[in-house]
């Protein structure tokens, strides 16, 4: 059964990437094992993963998830870790409002060497109220530039299925 | 070049620190053979002829016919590895490495700069919440070092303009008493102590209408309001106090000012009155107009004097509280007026200006965009009020609640007067028991009282069945104050001090409904 549901299964390598600290490798460990530290770890080099996921037609998908870290500017190493993904989540910190500029950097470096990679856009850290750095006008900014938004909660697990599942959508 | 034995040491070594797994693939990564333990760099047993990719994922999206390094790539737990793919001919070798202490010192140094810089963010967040903070403590401070300034005007012209009046009530009331006096100067001294007892109450009124617009407690009640009888009543007013200091008076209302406007007729004439006697008390010779006219939905009332004018610099600072003009000091007022005035009319959605000449005079004007309506839909005013009881209302019973002795006792000669029976309470509790017993034809109660206030004896009185007119005597504006009164159970407010003639018809008129 293993093997019949391998072959009719696809696989995928996406990337996650950011400016660091907004939450890449909690949102991977939300993702692949449904569980959250509070400990920050920088992540150096990258982290790789892996997740089955149902689609909405009732096909399996398997994602090769590329943690890479964090960073402002792509560097070889981390251009030679996009090659072959067939899509990304961009994830930006909620509570510090450069880290939008850094997707943002990214984001255009990736489609001016990658081409039109599909990408979701995910505003981590919303169960961090009290501190956060982006409002109603800034979400709309980003959704009027073509970002298919989520914001979502690493530590909570908000949004974060949703974001992985519209992604997959896009990358079928 | 190294000679053979060293290079194979050299080699042996590396390879036992580096601990290679190496793969041999075809070029659909198709495994051909393999060096070394999978499990070692955490993978699961590769098989041969199988895809390599599926148990070493890293590989997913790479290309067996480029050379390519990743660099320290983690899966699962096998420790930290770099990933080399040399191609070959038919395929690649794939080369995984341990590189665990390399990665372990740079991610040593990496958490570090980056913990710096997170909490560099955090200290620029921190110190922008600590500006914030601190501007907002200026303003305030800002704030409270005018509101003192406001304050210290205050208290230095209330001194002056509160005791002036008081100097000349208690000197004339003294002179009353003063048995020299006959009856022709008696009636003198009265008349100089009603006029500044009316000063000091307008003054007082000031007062609590700046402390009203400050809350904003200033409800407005819109109503048609016919314009030629507002400017009639004004010139009434008016023209005694011009006439008094030798200036002429006149009022004039252009053909195109509608029958009746929607306004709050009180404030309206407020505000008019302000000016108005703003105008009266600063002209010394020639004249003092209003000249009412009507343009573009809006009633245009500029009131007109040839005064001393008011210099360009303090056009707009005259309309500032207890802020009076250069050269007033004889002048009484404690510069309330024209700040009230401004505020009201800005309430009631209009605004008021002013341009003057120095040695000319002054034009204030209040514009007031305002709906036209007709007199028909104004409700005919009362006409002369009495001074007596009617017919049918003598000898009616009235019940006096007051605490204040001198009140009572004007109250009872007013109402004695007119040939009304009364009854005197001292206290709320008494008032109550009193009422429910005698059931009166009416009550006049004060709200404040000891033992039990006027507003818990109202409904202590209806709750036990009194329905007679219960009429409130109160020294509270307060829209609040007289809310709860009518909710109590008053069927009218009045506010003291009322003039005789107001309180007889008020009475009257419940007496005549009942």
């Amino acid at each position: 059964m293993t093997d019949n549901r391998k072959s009719f299964m696809t696989t995928r390598k996406i990337c996650i990437i950011g400016d660091f600290a907004v939450g890449k490798t909690s949102t991977v460990a939300r993702v692949v094992h449904n569980v959250f530290s509070e400990k920050y770890l920088t992540t150096v080099g990258v982290k790789i993963d892996t997740k089955e996921l149902a689609l909405v037609d009732g096909k399996t998908m398997k994602l090769v998830i590329w943690d890479i870290a964090g960073t402002d500017r792509f560097s070889a190493v981390e251009y030679s870790h996009l090659r072959g993904a067939s899509g990304y989540l961009l994830v930006i910190d909620g509570t510090r409002r450069h880290t939008v500029d850094v997707a943002l950097d990214l984001h255009r470096e990736v489609r001016d060497r990658y081409g039109d990679v599909p990408w979701v856009t995910l505003v981590n850290k919303s169960d961090l109220v009290d501190e956060w750095q982006l409002f109603d006008d800034d979400l709309a900014a980003l959704r009027a530039d073509g970002h298919r938004l989520f914001v979502t909660s690493a530590r909570t697990g908000e949004q974060v299925e949703e974001a992985l599942g519209a992604l997959s959508e896009l990358i079928r | 070049m190294l000679p053979q034995p060293v290079a194979d040491y050299l080699t042996a070594r590396v390879a036992r620190q580096l601990r290679p797994f190496t793969l041999s693939v075809d070029q659909r990564w198709r495994l051909r053979e393999c060096w070394g333990e999978a499990h070692d760099i955490g993978l699961s047993a590769f098989e041969i002829g199988a895809d390599v990719r599926e148990s070493a994922p890293c590989l997913f999206g790479q290309d067996t016919a480029h050379s390519f390094t990743l660099p320290m790539v983690t899966m699962g737990t096998g420790g930290v590895l770099d990933v080399h793919c040399l191609p070959t001919p038919d395929g690649a070798y794939i080369v995984f490495v341990h590189v665990d202490d390399e990665h372990d010192s740079r991610q040593r140094l990496q958490q570090t700069a980056n913990e710096v810089r997170l909490m560099n963010d955090r200290q620029q967040k921190l110190l922008a919440e600590l500006s914030l903070a601190k501007e907002k403590l200026e303003q305030r401070e800002r704030a409270l070092t005018i509101a003192n300034d406001v304050k210290s005007r205050f208290i230095a012209g209330m001194s002056h303009e509160f005791r002036t009046p008081l100097t000349a009530i208690l000197g004339y009331s003294e002179l009353i008493l003063d048995r020299a006096s006959n009856e022709t100067d008696i009636a003198a001294h009265s008349q100089a102590v009603a006029r500044a007892a009316r000063h000091l109450l307008s003054m007082v009124d000031n007062i609590l209408d700046q402390a009203r617009l400050d809350d904003g407690n200033v409800l407005l009640s819109q109503g048609p309001v016919n314009v030629r009888d507002l400017v009639d009543d004004l010139a009434a007013i008016m023209a005694p106090l011009a006439a008094a200091r030798f200036i002429a008076f006149g009022a004039y209302v252009a053909s195109a000012v509608p029958q009746a406007i929607v306004t709050d007729v009180v404030r309206l004439r407020q505000v008019l009155l302000n000016l108005l006697g703003n105008a009266v008390k600063f002209t010394e010779r020639g004249e003092v107009r209003l000249e009412v006219d009507w343009h573009g939905g809006a009633l245009q009332a500029a009131v007109i004097d040839t005064g001393p004018g008011i210099a360009a610099d303090e056009l707009q600072s005259i309309f500032e509280e207890y802020r009076r003009g250069r050269g007033t000091d004889g002048v009484r007022g404690v510069g309330l007026g024209l700040n009230i005035a401004r505020r009201l009319t800005e309430l009631l959605g209009g605004t008021v200006d002013v341009e003057s000449e120095v040695g000319r005079g002054s034009r204030f004007w209040v514009s007031l965009p305002t709906t036209e309506t007709t007199l028909a839909s104004l409700k005919v005013a009362t006409s002369a009020r009495p001074v007596a009881a009617s017919a049918a209302s003598r000898d009616a019973r009235v019940l006096i609640a007051e605490d204040d002795p001198d009140i009572i006792e004007l109250v009872q000669i007013i109402l004695r007067r007119a040939n009304y029976q009364v009854t005197i309470a001292m206290n709320g509790r008494d008032a109550v028991e009193c009422a429910l017993e005698m059931q009166p034809d009416l009550i006049l109660m004060d709200v404040n009282m000891p033992e039990m206030n006027g507003v818990e004896a109202a409904r202590a009185m209806r709750a036990g069945g009194l329905r007679c007119p219960i009429i409130a005597l109160s020294a509270s504006l307060g829209v609040n104050d007289r809310n709860g009164a009518i909710e109590a159970g008053y069927d009218t407010y009045l506010v003291k001090p009322i003039a005789a003639a107001d309180l007889l018809a008020a009475i009257e008129h419940h007496l005549q409904e009942a």
